[in-house]
């Protein structure tokens, strides 16, 4: 069940929604573990209703973490010298079923074509959402060995947590330290509803009205025979758009389900393609998954503050895994090592002539290094990365074909181009400094909410593509 | 309070609108078919164990909440309205507009799908009817005239007729774009209108050396409206409808059509495919619309020439002209039998003297795309 769907959206929504805000009208500790209760179940309803099977595997992986995470609280109380080898040892545990469902089949790849073995393939189907609740479990381990935060010790509490449905398949990496007073305590309002509510239609129109529109040219392009540069250039800048549209869609829609149930999630895309280098787009691109690398990796292993050599080399390992962390294959290993390599001479080379140059040329350089990741991104396999990088300068310049779907996708390249800026929220700021724009939106805001999710609906009735990009997650 | 109710009212319209389409669409029956898109809609799937675990249930139950979804063709219809004219998207799933008529995009020439059709046909005069005079006529796209000129990609038809013309083996070869327009195709549909290609079927007949030629004066026009073809419904944009036309003279009036596949008879129009639920085509009435293999007797003819026609659903609305010149015309689709096996059902050599003649008429979509050809 994804959120862009009618049996979300039409049925499991409203009904969770309304059991919710029911459970809600009771006060006091009982309406607070009603309202758990009820998210919970829905949880594990959402989850069993996409991987009935691997349910079980979700719940066995919370047992475990919650039995660890009582250990590794009483080591430390005890002060324990079995306290760091427990630790490594929990964290090594929460690492296997990841690596056995998601990496198993690529390493044993890997290790067929270097030694000329034939190891059979697990060829076991990859569990949704398994890299996101991974690294959610692992930030309460490592917070909880940092002192950081309390050991959870109620396990429903720490079963919802982990398996939280509005971030649960596609994020954003919600640490337990950024919810932990919210399962306690928080709070459910109509005003948080609306509020909430506004950021999903959002998200969901970025989702189904431009990311599945850009995501259908992608595929007119791919089975295209005639080609040309403008086209490869115009595919380039979809798929980059596309990826854009539909993370940060899915973000919104997130962000906005945790408000509406009394959640506050972290934000994960910042207008990332107004960045005028790498290092800052990886400020504005999921963030949440470059903060959790930062914290549980990157510093842990030293930083910056080490030599030179092992610095660089720690960009390297920790963007070669934050490629592994997108999906089990070689071009997703290179898309990580392309930014490591890009981040390392940017910090140790050509940072500062960077910044002497125009902004519009540090931007224009920036993206069309952004554009050849995200197609190093989307290729299958290596030798698909050499396709779509070949099409960029090769054959002909432009043909009849590119510019037809050129005009045909013209408005929607300007409307997702434009939508990527902050542009429409400085317009809508604008509107806003009046006291009659003010009133205005106030009471435009549920219409024009309210049509979008109509539309948003037509386009899910008709049947248009509307792929789920994160089952490699 | 007035202020509090604006700030909710985001949330509880939104909200309302979820739970109104949920409480509808329990509330309305389920439909059997989508008559605008031609298809079977999807209906509630059993849960049975095995289902729910595997997830086959879950990825059912999806399909069908969105098959049945409540105003589906009003949502299909807004859908369409903005990708045309928000989005100014120059098609709506490969269906464009253009010239008032509808068209849908083809793509580029297949080579490999000519050369697989070409010999096809050449393989099959070689072994079944090595004596018989042989015809191929080509009946270009309504693209043909559509595409191009309003700027629309399309397959290089130019290519398409040298291949033909170079490749086919002691099989004669005409592609008949100049004696139509777009107009002589129906503005919602890929096929042709019968009445306006009397002349394709008096110069196919003249090609082909047939005698009795009708008189076309003497044939009555039927008009049945409300006619909305494929691209209609593909396209999910508002098009009047348009009309049916079938011409009757005395031989469409009496020849009768076996369909040796259900043994069954009926005539060359079937107008009881219009009251037939299971119908989604108007264009079903004539030979009764898609079948592998049929018999047309013309008990009223003045000769007893035969024909055999390879033919894909255009030679449906053309054939019933072209009665009137033979004794008995054998209709072959090849999407739906197997050419290997036709030697057992098709009578290829003819009686006595008459060997028939052989003409594979088809459209540029078919040969492009011939591999659905068995």
């Amino acid at each position: 069940m994804v959120f862009s769907g009618i049996t979300f959206l039409y049925y499991f929504l409203p009904v969770v929604l309304i059991v919710y805000l029911a459970v809600s009208m009771l006060r006091g500790r009982v309406g607070l573990e009603l309202r758990n209760a009820v998210l919970l179940l829905a949880s594990l309803f959402f989850y069993f209703w996409g991987e009935p099977v691997y349910l079980l595997l979700m719940l066995g992986v919370i047992g475990a973490v919650y039995g660890m995470g009582l250990i590794l609280d009483r080591l430390i109380q005890t002060e324990s010298r079995l306290r760091g080898p427990f630790f490594a040892l929990s964290v090594a545990v929460t690492l296997i079923p990841l690596i056995v469902f998601k990496y198993a089949d690529f390493l044993i790849r890997a290790v067929n074509s270097w030694f000329g073995v034939q190891v059979p393939l697990p060829g076991l189907a990859l569990p949704v959402g398994i890299s996101f609740y991974t690294f959610q479990i692992l930030s309460y381990l490592i917070d909880l060995n940092w002192g950081r935060i309390r050991v959870q010790k109620r396990p429903d509490r720490l079963a919802l947590y982990v398996s939280l449905f509005p971030q649960l398949i596609a994020g954003p990496i919600v640490r337990y330290a950024e919810v932990e007073k919210e399962l306690k305590e928080r709070e459910t309002s109509l005003t948080r509803l609306s509020a909430g509510m506004e950021r999903f239609v959002i998200g969901l129109a970025k989702k189904v009205l431009i990311a599945n529109v850009l995501g259908d040219f992608c595929s007119v392009y791919r089975g295209s025979t005639e080609g040309g540069m403008l086209f490869a250039w115009l595919y380039a800048a979809a798929v980059s758009l596309q990826l854009y549209f539909d993370f940060s869609g899915y973000s919104d829609m997130a962000i906005g389900l945790g408000t509406m149930f009394g959640f506050t999630f972290p934000e994960n895309f910042r207008y990332p393609f107004i960045c005028r280098s790498i290092t800052e787009f990886w400020r504005r691109w999921h963030m949440t998954l470059g903060g959790w690398f930062r914290d549980y990796v990157y510093i842990p292993m030293g930083g910056n503050r080490v030599s030179k050599l092992r610095w660089m080399g720690n960009l390297l390992v920790v963007w070669g895994l934050t490629g592994l962390w997108h999906g089990a294959d070689w071009n997703f290993l290179l898309w990580g090592l392309y930014f490591g390599v890009l981040l390392t001479c940017e910090k140790l080379f050509w940072g500062k002539l960077l910044e002497k140059l125009p902004s519009v040329l540090r931007w224009m350089i920036t993206i069309v290094l952004i554009m050849v990741s995200f197609l190093i991104f989307d290729s299958e396999g290596i030798s698909g990365i050499g396709t779509n990088l070949k099409a960029l300068v090769s054959g002909k310049a432009v043909t009849a074909e590119s510019l037809y779907y050129l005009r045909s996708y013209g408005v929607l390249f300007a409307i997702a181009a434009a939508g990527a800026t902050p542009v429409p929220a400085w317009c809508m700021k604008k509107i806003r400094s009046s006291a009659i724009g003010e009133q205005l939106v106030i009471l435009a805001r549920p219409v024009v909410l309210a049509g979008l999710l109509i539309l948003c609906t037509a386009f899910l009735v008709d049947g248009s593509f509307n792929p789920f990009l994160y089952f490699r997650f | 309070m007035k202020k509090k109710w604006i700030e909710w009212s985001t949330g509880i319209l939104c909200v309302a609108l979820l739970t109104g389409g949920m409480i509808w669409q329990i509330l309305t029956p389920d439909e059997a078919i989508s008559k605008a898109e031609r298809r079977k809609l999807d209906q509630m799937p059993k849960a049975a164990a095995e289902a729910v675990l595997s997830g086959s249930f879950m990825t059912d139950t999806e399909s069908w909440l969105q098959d049945q979804f409540p105003m589906r063709q009003s949502f299909r219809q807004l859908k369409a309205w903005t990708w045309y004219h928000v989005l100014q998207m120059q098609d709506n799933q490969g269906i464009y507009l253009a010239d008032g008529h509808a068209g849908k995009l083809t793509g580029e020439l297949n080579e490999s799908g000519v050369t697989y059709f070409l010999n096809k046909i050449n393989t099959l005069k070689t072994t079944l009817f090595p004596q018989s005079d042989t015809y191929l006529a080509v009946i270009p796209s309504k693209n043909y005239y559509l595409a191009a000129p309003n700027g629309y990609p399309d397959m290089d038809y130019e290519t398409m007729w040298s291949m033909l013309e170079e490749g086919v083996n002691g099989i004669e070869f005409r592609e008949l774009t100049n004696l139509l327009e777009a107009d002589d195709y129906y503005r919602t549909d890929i096929h042709w209108r019968q009445e306006a290609i009397t002349d394709v079927a008096e110069s196919l007949l003249t090609w082909m050396g047939a005698e009795n030629i009708p008189d076309w004066s003497s044939y009555e026009e039927n008009r049945i409206p409300g006619f909305y073809g494929s691209y209609y419904g593909q396209a999910a944009l508002p098009m009047e409808g348009e009309e049916i036309v079938y011409l009757t003279g005395t031989a469409a009036e009496q020849a009768v059509v076996l369909h040796m596949e259900t043994n069954t008879k009926t005539g060359v129009y079937d107008l009881a495919k219009l009251t037939d639920p299971r119908s989604v085509d108007m264009y079903d009435i004539y030979l009764s619309g898609a079948d592998a293999l049929q018999v047309i007797t013309n008990p009223a003819a003045k000769n007893r020439k035969e024909l055999i026609v390879f033919r894909d659903s255009f030679g449906s609305s053309l054939i019933p002209l072209m009665i009137e010149s033979y004794s008995k015309i054998t209709l072959i689709d090849l999407r739906y039998v197997n050419s290997a096996v036709l030697g057992q059902y098709v009578n290829f050599k003819g009686m006595g003297r008459n060997v028939p003649d052989v003409l594979f008429l088809y459209n540029t979509e078919i040969i492009n795309d011939s591999f659905i050809l068995k």
